[in-house]
Parts: C-alpha cells; structure tokens; sequence
C-alpha cells in the first residue's frame, strides 16, 4: 500500500531507477591512479589555502591545504607522491578552483583502529577532529560538517538521509547494506556531539536488504523508517516533512525546527576520521551507464580524473555525456579532464544514442510541473514571470522557495529547461541585476568548444 | 578513449519524462478514431467529408500561420491542429455543405489559436469556438441539416427535398432535449416525438404515420399485437431500402386504414404505453450511438472508450468528466423530482427523474465534451482544486442553460464561459507552498 507509506506531501515524480545495474554490486576499491588532481574548493566557502609546493613529497592524508575560516575545509592528499603542479581547473560543478597535482611515488597506507574509546573524547574534542579531517556535506551540499553539526540552539531530532531518490546512484545504498556497523558507530558519534532526543534514518522502499541490515543491526540507537520511492524523497526539506511531518519555515534552516539532517556517507566518513583518524580523501562513487562495461561502486581517491575512473572501469564506446551526480542534479562534464570532489555521489555516462535533444516548445498549461513539484509552486507560471523578464512578480510566488529540483523539468512534455530558468533567475535575483531572457544563460544542447 | 572526445553539454536534468506534447496529441487524436468510424459508418460518405475537410483545412491552416509567424510548417506534426480538426467536426451534423467546416476550422485554428500566439498561448479551445462561429456564421446551413434527426428520418427526408429546410421548430422537437424542454415549457402536451411533427405533410395519412423506425415498429408494436395485425400491417408495410424502417407500400383505401388505426391503436388513451416503448428503446440507442445527433455525439460508447484510454495514460484526469457528469446528473435528477416530472406514466417519480437525468447525460455531445473538450489542458485551471471547481461550474451552468435558457443545448457555451474564468480560478486555487504561512 504505496498511500500509506511515508513519504513528502506534494507533487513528486516517479523516475526511472536504472539502479539495477548497481544496486548489488559490492563495494571495492578504484585502483590507485598515477596522478590526481585535488582542488581546493570542494566545498561551499571560501577555497582552502594551499600549504605546500611543487617538489614537496607527500603521503595519503597529508594536509595540503589549510581551511580558510570558519566556512572552509581542510584538503588533504589522496595518494604518497610529489606534488608536481599548480593550476587551475574546472570542478565537477563547473565552479573554477585551484588545484594541485599529485603524481604516484611510494606504498599505500594501511589504516587501523586507533581510537576505539572514542567515547573517552569531549564533544568539542570530536568537532575538531572531524574539522581536521575536512569533512564535508558529501550528499552534494558540500556544506563543512563541523558548521553543520554545532547548531546554536539544542535540537530534538537526528535525521538521516538514506533516501537516495537520484536515479542510478547506489552507494548511499551500499553502505547501508554492507557497512551497517560502522555506520552504527559514526551514527553514536554524532549522537554525542549533538544529543538529540530522537533519531530516525529515511530509507527509500526501493532498498530492501539496507533496510533489512540497519534495523538488524541498530541496537535500538535509532529508528529506520522506510519511505515512498518517490522523486525527490532526499531532499533536505521533503525528508523532514515525510518523517517528521513538519515544514522548515520558508528561508529557514532546519535546525530552526529542531532538526539537523546527515548524509549516509558524511557519516561513514566521520566514523573514519574519528576511529581511524583517517582524514576525508577518498569517497563511494557509483559508475554507471550503460555503456559501461563494469558498473560498480567504487572507493574513489579524491582528485582522480573522471577519464581515469572511466578508463579503469572500461567503456564499450565513448561517451556522449558524462554527469557528475545523479541525472536529476548533476552537472554534465564539459570535459572528462575533471577531477572527483567530495561531493561526487556517482559518474553516469551515456552514449550518443541515448541522448535525446529536444527543443523547447511552448507551455500548453498541461499542469504537470506544479503536480509534480514537492514544493507547491507554480513553475510555469513562475516560468512566463521569468520570460517577461518580471523576476519580483517569480519571487512573489515563491521563486526563493523552489529547491531546484528538476522535478517540473522532468515531467515537461514541452521539454521546457525550467529549473535552468530558476537557477538563473534567482542567481540574478541574488545579484540584483534584471537580465532579459535572452541574457539568462540558456545552455542548450552545444558541443564542446563551441560555446564556452 | 582518446582525448577530445566530444561531450554533449546541458543543463540538469539529465533525463525526461517520455511523454511529449506531440505524443500526447496523437494519443488523443488516435483516441477519437473508433467514434469517428462509426460516425461514418451511420451517416456515411458525407459525415466522412466532413471530417477530412475540417482535418485538413486545420492544418493547413496552421502550417500557414506558423510559416507567416516566421515558425517552421512543420509545427503541424505536433498533431494539436489534427485533434482541433477532429473535435470541431465531431461537434457539426453530418450533412452541412463542406464550406462549413472550412470556415469553422479556418476560424478555430486562424483565429482563435495562433492570433492567440499558438499552441499554449490560446484562452478558448479552439474546436469549441469555431463551433460557435459556424453556429452563427451559417445560421441557414446549420440548421437545415439538422442536428438530431436519426439517420432513418434524415435519409428519407434529405432525399426528397434536398435543399428544403425543415423549419427549425421541426427540428428541434425532433432532438430528445429539445423536446423535453418544450414538453417541460407545456408547448408540445407528449414527451415523446410525435412524428407528425417531423413529417411533411402528405407523409402522414390520416394520422397514419408513413414510416416507423424499423426497431420500434417490430419489437416493441408487434409484440403487442396477435398474428392477424402482424400480418395485416407487414402487408401494408415494408423495409425500406435502407432497412432501417418501416413505411407504407400504397396508397390505402378507407377501410385498411380503419383497420390500420385500430391496430396501431393511435389515440390519445395509448400515448403511455407508447412512451414507455419508445423510451426504452431510444434509451438504449443512445448508449450504443443510433440514436442520431452529430457526428460524434452519435457514438457515446465509443467517446467513451476513448475517454477511458486517455484516462488510463493520464492524459486527462478523472476529476473533470467525473465532477461535471456527475453535476449534470445530480441536478437535473434533482430538477425532474422537484418538478415532479413524469415522462413515462408507468414509472414513479424516482425512476422518471433518473430517465431524465440519463437521457440529460447522454445527450447532446456532453460524453464529448466531457472528456474531450473540459479535459483541454491549455484551458484548464492547473490545480486540481481549480480543475474541479471548473467542471462544476461547466455542469451548473449546462444545466442552466439547458433547462432555462434559449438552447437545448449547453455544453459548448457552458465550457467557453467557463474557460474565460480560468485565470481567475488558477488564481484562487492556489497550492498552500512549503514552509508558508496561508501563502503570504
Ligand atoms: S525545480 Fe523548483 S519549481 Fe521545479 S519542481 Fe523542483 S522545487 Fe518545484
Ligand atoms: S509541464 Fe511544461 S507544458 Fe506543462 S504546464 Fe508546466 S511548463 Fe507548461
């Protein structure tokens, strides 16, 4: 009985899950690249400062670079080698950052357990390790955990995100299937740190042996409570309201309701970096596609080259398209030159026959994007507001409030970019400048090199 | 994989919904062939013309206007101006002179959608107001053709007086709706037609009807009678050509039509029995689509159908059909019982003010209008709420018009006002947003 389960209140889509491929496929490791790239903006906030220079000999987890105030991260070196260069580079989110580069020289570490009686630690002790591991937000937020996990007001509610609504994304999955302890252990950490009075974890129907594994394996420390498979079931805010049945007020935070949400593999990290003292450099990254000749889950080291994970993970023909991410958020590459950031949950690379252009066309008011948006808004109406370059009145009906989703541009059958036309309008928003809609970046389907 | 490789790039979501505007069109174009099939099949040839003509000229008319429009002709492949072409001459009878549908589509899709600015962009459906324009562009064709008379009637008559009128009045009590509202109204004193009033004159013979249609004389009469009038009237009688009526061989000589009227029994005294007979039959008719009226009014189970399979793809959704429908029924059932309506004198109350609400529901193209012109997306209301609150108003006011205005007709006006209120309703119908408080 799907009406019964939990799940978020408005509109939603159902999508394709292409998590098939994957979704059995055991964790294993990437092997270790000849060289990385690691920028140093992988996360929200200003970039980290880089703390060494070319010829300087580092070891996995070497800091290279040094948080710059309180909205940064640390960055540390993913593979023993030699720092070979400096440069600039584009990250999977098209953002510009400095990288460095690393080139392979020496053995892989082999990390053990050495803070078993982390309970021994203060909470603040436990936020400054976590801070000096340069955890962050690893769900795509890219937001500092440190900042993240000291909220200023005591909160009720511990809830994590294991919904994973993104198509062909697995590794939140796995993790939960295969690594259910653990997680166990990085949840009764951050019980620590925060205290909360309750905890829940929000799982996707669609992932029975996770579901099954985390409540054999919670010890009462938390509940598990399983959710409509239902597009976009993870975010922030529609988790919430599907759990906890309460809204975070328009421009609140969802501490401001008690709340603070963590992602699976922000907390797996932490369990890492508290047990292990092991700091953030290599995370879970789902391949998939189908051109791809082995889909898996890998353990990627930071700074890889999504044309090296391709490489190791053999396509049958070049890609079209690569996206970093998952297909509903996720940014396509221009170029398969980028590095793989903390904030990389997936690589899905499709073939030239399985993308489709298609050209926009006008609104036929057919309502779909409104059914289908979590949030309640009217996105073609927000849409004409846009095009008549009237951004106040798009702001008015709540504009702010859309999360980007791309659940209305989905379901379009005018095939309408219109999340593209929100994240632009609010970006000018932002800036207040008013750009007529030819001015609004429009990307459309251009080839590599043509266009910037 | 070398270097250089060629990456496609554009914004995210990176996959789509299958459905596409064009896909959907031709989904509900190819919904509506099993109804216009068997409208051809009941008029024939013409009914036929008719619907390519208004196809045709809907296309071509609007890859004109999108070439004018500095858009590509190809704009037609949408299919938005085949279902336009279609629903429009659905809605006309199925013998008006072919520069009726013409004109109607030349309107509905000149006019009415792309002076609007095209797909989208248009605040009526065009179909239904191209159906108005020829309602009163062509006052004269439109109603010498006839809309309700069934096909046995129409063949007989249009044959022998081709370009003579039947005078409206003729008509119109020849429609069940029309009928019943001059019957509620105390103009006519039977519910049921009275073939006198269709008939010219000299094909009633001393009040001897010259034809019957073929499933009420032998069913329903005949049963009634013992072998010797079954004889005696099939010597009198005989198929037409067309074999769907009756009608008498000769002239009669005074004693055969005592005898005639005997059997028939055509007096005042048996008027209830007839209308009970008549009744059930033309209940059923009008369910199966032999019932006449326009092109695609005749086949309600097939609109029906098709209905349901655009329901199925969710296409169009239940609430619509479903709230106006209902509403149509609920008030003229409510109407008859007030009124204390009695159509058929062997039924009580209940059963006679659902006869009513039945026949006020299957009439009169509200099964197409239900599910295939207040079911439009682009002049619909977006929410759910508001696409609710449309099909009440659309069954209000067709009950308004039908029981108390001008027409017996009220589908097609009642979705053109309704849809001049949509922006209003969109308005009021807004989805409480998260995180806002009473949406401010
Ligand atoms: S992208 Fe924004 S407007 Fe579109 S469905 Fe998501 S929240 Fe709604
Ligand atoms: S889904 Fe597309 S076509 Fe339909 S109302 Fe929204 S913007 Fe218009």
């Amino acid at each position: 009985m799907n009406l019964l389960k939990k799940g978020f209140k408005r509109g939603g889509v159902k999508l394709p899950e292409h998590k098939e491929t994957t979704e059995h496929k055991k964790i294993i490791n990437a092997p270790v690249p000849k060289r990385v790239k690691i920028p140093l903006q992988q996360h929200i906030g200003k970039p980290a400062i880089p703390v060494v220079q070319i010829g300087d000999e580092v070891k996995e987890g070497t800091l290279i670079g040094k948080m710059d105030g309180d909205f940064s991260a640390n960055i540390h070196s993913s593979i023993p080698g030699k720092v070979i260069g400096i440069g600039d580079i584009y990250n999977p989110n098209a953002q510009k950052s400095r990288y460095i580069e690393i080139e392979f020289k020496g053995n892989i570490k082999y990390w053990e357990i050495k803070n078993s009686k982390w309970d021994l630690f203060s909470k603040d002790e436990l936020l400054e390790r976590i801070k000096n591991a340069g955890i962050v937000g690893m769900g795509g937020a890219t937001f500092p955990a440190h900042m993240k996990y000291k909220p200023p007001v005591p909160i009720e509610t511990l809830l994590i995100n294991g919904a994973e609504c993104e198509p062909f994304l697995t590794v939140d999955d796995r993790l939960m299937s295969e690594k259910a302890v653990e997680l166990r252990e990085g949840i009764r950490i951050l019980k620590k740190i925060l205290n909360p009075k309750k905890i829940f974890i929000g799982v996707e129907d669609n992932k029975i042996e996770a579901i099954e594994m985390l409540e054999k394996n919670s010890a009462n420390e938390y509940e598990v409570v399983p959710l409509r498979t239902r597009y976009p079931q993870g975010g922030e805010k529609q988790l919430i309201e599907a759990v906890l049945k309460v809204e975070v007020p328009s421009g609140a935070l969802p501490f401001q309701v008690g709340v603070v949400v963590a992602n699976i593999s922000t907390i797996y990290a932490i369990y890492e970096a508290i047990l292990f003292e092991k700091p953030l450099y290599e995370r879970l990254v789902t391949v998939s596609g189908q051109i791809v000749k082995w889909p898996g889950n890998y353990k990627v080291r930071i700074g890889t080259l999504i044309h090296d994970l391709l490489h190791d993970c053999q396509l049958f023909i070049n890609p079209a398209k690569i996206i970093s991410g998952g297909p509903m958020m996720g940014y396509s590459q221009l170029t398969d030159d980028t590095p793989i950031t903390k904030g990389t949950s997936g690589i899905v690379v499709f073939s030239k026959e399985e993308i489709k252009f298609k050209k926009e066309k006008p609104c036929i008011r057919c309502g779909r994007c409104m059914q289908a948006c979590p949030v309640g808004l009217f996105p073609n109406i927000m849409y004409n507001n846009i095009s008549i370059n009237d951004l106040q009145s798009a702001e008015k009906i709540g504009l702010k409030d859309c999360i980007e989703c791309g659940a209305c541009s989905f379901i379009c059958p005018s095939k309408i970019q219109l999340v593209n036309y929100f994240k632009s309008a609010k970006l000018n928003l932002k800036r207040n400048i008013s750009l007529s809609l030819n001015k609004i970046p429009r990307v459309k389907g251009f080839e590599y090199g043509k266009e910037k | 994989m070398e270097k250089k490789n060629k990456l496609f790039v554009d914004p995210s979501p990176h996959i789509h919904h299958y459905d596409s505007v064009s896909k959907i069109m031709w989904i509900v174009f190819i919904s509506l062939l099993p109804a216009a099939a068997w409208g051809v099949f009941y008029f024939g040839l013409p009914a036929l013309n008719v619907i390519l003509a208004s196809v045709f000229t809907c296309l071509i008319t609007e890859a004109v206007f999108s070439v004018w429009r500095k858009n590509s002709w190809k704009l037609i492949g949408d299919g938005s101006a085949a279902v336009t072409g279609i629903l429009l001459a659905f809605t006309l009878p199925p013998y008006v002179p072919l520069y009726v549908p013409i004109t109607g589509s030349f309107f509905a899709i000149g006019i009415v959608k792309q002076l609007f600015g095209g797909i989208g962009f248009n605040i009526m459906n065009p179909a239904l107001a191209g159906r108005v324009f020829v309602m009163f562009a062509w006052v004269g064709a439109m109603t010498s053709t006839a809309f309700f008379i069934p096909q046995a009637d129409q063949s007989f008559y249009y044959k022998d007086n081709e370009k003579s009128a039947i005078t409206l009045e003729a008509i119109s009590s020849a429609t069940p709706l029309g009928m019943l509202k001059n019957y509620i109204s105390g103009k006519i004193s039977s519910p049921i037609p009275d073939y006198k009033d269709m008939t010219s004159d000299d094909s009633v013979i001393d009040g001897i009807p010259a034809s019957f249609p073929k499933s009420l004389f032998e069913s329903e009469i005949l049963d009634n009678q013992d072998k010797n009038n079954q004889t005696a009237l099939l010597n009198l009688y005989q198929l037409d050509s067309s074999q769907t009526e009756y009608q008498l061989k000769k002239d009669l000589s005074s004693n055969e039509k005592e005898t005639l009227k005997q059997i028939l029994n055509i007096s005042k005294k048996e008027k209830s029995s007839a209308s009970l007979l008549y009744y059930k039959s033309y209940t059923k008719d009008l369910f199966l689509g032999k019932a006449g009226g326009s092109i695609g009014e005749v086949s309600v189970l097939f609109i029906f159908l098709g209905g349901l399979w655009l329901l199925k793809r969710r296409y169009i959704y239940w609430h619509i059909p479903a709230v106006f429908i209902g509403s149509v029924a609920a008030l003229t059932f409510l109407y008859a019982l007030s009124k204390n309506l009695i159509l058929v004198p062997e039924y009580g109350a209940v059963k006679n003010a659902f006869l009513f609400a039945y026949l006020h529901v299957l009439s009169g193209g509200l099964i197409l209008g239900a599910f295939y012109m207040a079911t439009d997306m682009i002049t619909t209301p977006l929410t759910l709420k508001g696409q609710i609150i449309m099909s009440f108003g659309i069954g209000f006011l067709t009950f308004i018009i039908r029981i108390f205005g001008g027409y017996p007709e009220g589908v097609m006006f009642a979705i053109l006002l309704m849809e001049l209120l949509v922006p209003f309703i969109d308005k009021m119908s807004k989805p409480k947003i998260y995180g806002w408080k009473n949406n401010e």
